[in-house]
């Protein structure tokens, strides 16, 4: 995840780029862009700290923030590998969901707390590996065929819900209930949120994996040019798939978040979630057309949209009014990646 | 890749296995089928046809209607309905068979306000008094609708959080929908109440927090920082108020922030036994079954009846009393 900050301002200051020309241009675009989003979070900082009379800017508020924007961030990881090859998983926010729900059934028929976990975590994978086979295999576009499963992940939920939540909570075994809160809201060192560590943790294997393994670079491959990506031998059925499995699992991750943070899995959980996420990766610079984006613009990007929120909340702006400007915030950053976008062709 | 999708098929399995434990056998409709067979002498048929039969809410109401049934002696209540709430057409024709079959009264909560106008017409020519509960038509075609008046309901979880925070300073909304009716009427009780009754109570702010109660507790937790007197939030559904309780129970504030729900559920259950809810309004489908039975009796025997919208009003649950008998029974319907 760091590889690309660090290259693209030495390739400015050398001659060598001149020679790497289109190269060292992406990479700048992209640093420009991660910067831009990394500048506007500090302006909202500086803004929302002032206009609150410093209550934004408490330690307590910050890692409240932090806390919040969690689940967004983690949903959005997943979202960045399936955004990157050019696909999209609307089917994310149903997965969250499925998993908590999974999760939960399991520990109320008496399942250890990590077993049940794991089986939350693999029903999300596996959620994944249909959007994955569905986009793949039967070539249905992945806004359609997300949009579908979408609707069939949700209900699958709602089965085993039964339409009502499943509370750990009203478990006998305390000790249980106490790790899954702990788990979803648990603090160490008295403060900092223990699910908050688990997503940097996320975000540094999962920025590595995208930066320098040979997966994330096939999958940076396909987006820029399908086609070109399979005459090289690129195996570009089983890269994606993984990156759909991938997106299941951490989706799946942030609703068990999510249900071990009430205690309770609810059966609409993360319903429009995936368009978090969608939000927080476009806003960090990851492009809706495929081949650009990184982990560390998706967590700035969940950053943006979780201080706009808090910080519009603690200057008491209507919840309507906060709507309209969260949309606007959207636009202008999608839009800002378009102009980039054009530039960068036309030069 | 073989091998990952062996491990996929098997955790599918299991998954399956799961979706399968926790399905129930679709519901039939229950109380057998409507006789055409008269069932002699003074006994009055009344056929109670609820949107589904199989769920504990509906069951709550067929208990108190057959309660009420048997004290007043001579009538029979028949519990009808289709499998799920989506088969419209099931309940309809359910509604048409009660009519062939010469019920004496209906007692009904519409699965659509719409496709159920004509059954209730219908009903209505053939001289069959028809008792809405629950849900309604939107044609006032029936001869009563029993509901909980949700401005009413909203008003009664003000005057409780006006008791709980000594009737002045700081309280704060997260309702579970905006343009929602239920929910506007909520709301717009709550505010009422405060703004004509408790002058001294400010409210900080309405959030609307999509019945996630994730949401709710984001909201909440802004809430407190945003307003350091805050002494109390009304989360105006199950899930608001479960949102809203964990927020003030992540940052040690039960004893400061008063919480009051709405409705009724295990999590709730837990909360105000924990006394994170200091409070709920708990609806009562107990009085539409009891209330719907007398109703339609006396419009049988001719009786009029004064305002046709009947509310069935809320009963307010507190961690103080839920133990009590009665409230546990209300609680527990």
């Amino acid at each position: 995840m760091s590889i690309k900050e660090k290259a693209a301002p030495r390739a400015v200051g050398t001659k060598e780029a001149q020679k790497l020309k289109p190269v060292s241009k992406t990479e700048l675009g992209e640093f420009i862009q991660k910067f831009m989003a990394f500048g506007v979070l500090l302006l909202l900082i500086i803004l929302f700290g002032v206009l609150s009379q410093g209550k934004f800017v408490a330690v307590n508020n910050l890692l409240t923030v932090v806390l919040q924007i969690t689940p967004y961030a983690i949903l959005g990881f997943g979202l960045t590998f399936v955004l990157i090859t050019g696909g999209t998983d609307l089917s994310a926010g149903s997965v969250v969901g499925f998993g908590g729900i999974i999760c939960a059934k399991c520990l109320t028929m008496g399942w250890s707390l990590p077993v049940a976990i794991l089986l939350g975590i693999s029903a999300g994978a596996l959620a994944g590996l249909i959007n994955g086979l569905v986009v793949t295999k039967m070539n249905v576009t992945p806004f359609i065929a997300t949009l579908g499963t979408q609707f069939a992940f949700r209900g699958l939920t709602q089965l085993v819900g039964q339409g009502k939540p499943v509370s750990v909570q009203s478990l006998a075994d305390k000790d249980l209930v106490a790790s899954f809160k702990f788990i979803g809201g648990g603090t160490l060192f008295g403060s900092i949120p223990f699910p908050a560590v688990l997503m940097l943790i996320l975000a540094v294997v999962l920025g590595i994996v995208l930066a320098k393994t040979a997966f994330g670079r096939r999958l940076y491959a396909i987006g820029s040019n399908e086609d070109a990506a399979r005459l090289s031998g690129i195996d570009v059925f089983r890269t994606k798939l993984m990156a759909y499995v991938l997106c299941g699992a951490t989706s799946a991750m942030a609703g068990i978040l999510l249900a071990a943070r009430l205690a309770s899995a609810q059966s609409n959980a993360g319903q429009g979630y995936e368009l978090e996420g969608i939000a927080a990766a476009v806003i960090g610079g990851t492009s809706v057309m495929g081949g650009e984006g990184g982990i560390l613009g998706t967590v700035i990007g969940a950053a943006v949209m979780g201080v706009l929120r808090n910080g519009l909340n603690l200057v008491k702006v209507d919840a309507f009014v906060q709507m309209v400007i969260i949309g606007g915030i959207i636009i202008v950053g999608v839009w800002y990646d378009t102009l980039r976008r054009k530039k960068q062709n036309n030069l | 890749m073989k091998k990952i999708i062996r491990m996929f098929l098997t955790l599918a399995l299991s998954a399956a296995l799961f979706v399968g434990c926790s399905t129930d056998t679709p519901a039939a409709p229950a109380g057998g089928t409507p006789s055409g067979n008269d069932g002699g002498g003074d006994t009055l048929k009344i056929a109670l046809v609820t949107k589904m039969v199989d769920s504990t809410y509906w069951q709550t109401v067929k208990k108190s209607a057959d309660a009420e049934a048997q004290k007043l002696g001579n009538v029979e209540v028949t519990h009808l309905g289709p499998p799920t709430e989506a088969d419209i057409d099931k309940q309809v024709q359910i509604v048409e068979t009660c009519i062939s079959d010469q019920y004496d009264g209906i007692i009904l909560a519409a699965c659509d306000k719409d496709a159920l106008i004509e059954p209730v017409k219908k009903a209505k020519d053939a001289g069959i008094p028809v008792v809405m509960i629950d849900s309604g038509i939107s044609e006032d075609v029936y001869d009563a609708f029993l509901a909980t008046n949700n401005v009413q309901a909203g008003a009664e979880c003000a005057k409780l959080m006006a008791e709980l925070v000594g009737d002045s300073g700081d309280v704060a909304i997260v309702n579970f929908a905006a343009g929602t009716q239920t929910a506007v009427d909520r709301e717009k009780g709550f505010t009422d109440e405060i703004k004509n009754n408790h002058p001294n109570i400010n409210i900080v702010g309405v959030q609307y927090c999509d019945s996630d109660p994730t949401k709710a507790a984001n909201q909440a937790t802004d809430f407190i920082s945003a307003n350091p007197n805050l002494k109390g939030i009304w989360g105006a559904n199950d899930q608001s108020a479960v949102g809203v309780a964990q927020a003030v129970t992540e940052k040690n504030l039960t004893d400061r922030i008063a919480v009051v729900g709405f409705d009724n559920s295990d999590d709730i259950k837990a909360g105000l036994a924990a006394g994170t809810i200091k409070g709920t309004a708990v609806q009562m489908p107990s009085a539409m079954g009891s209330k719907g039975v007398s109703l339609v009796v006396d419009l049988i025997n001719g009786k009029t009846i004064g305002d046709k919208n009947v509310d069935t009003g809320v009963t307010m649950v507190t961690s103080e009393n839920y133990q009590e008998p009665e409230i546990d029974a209300i609680l527990n319907q």
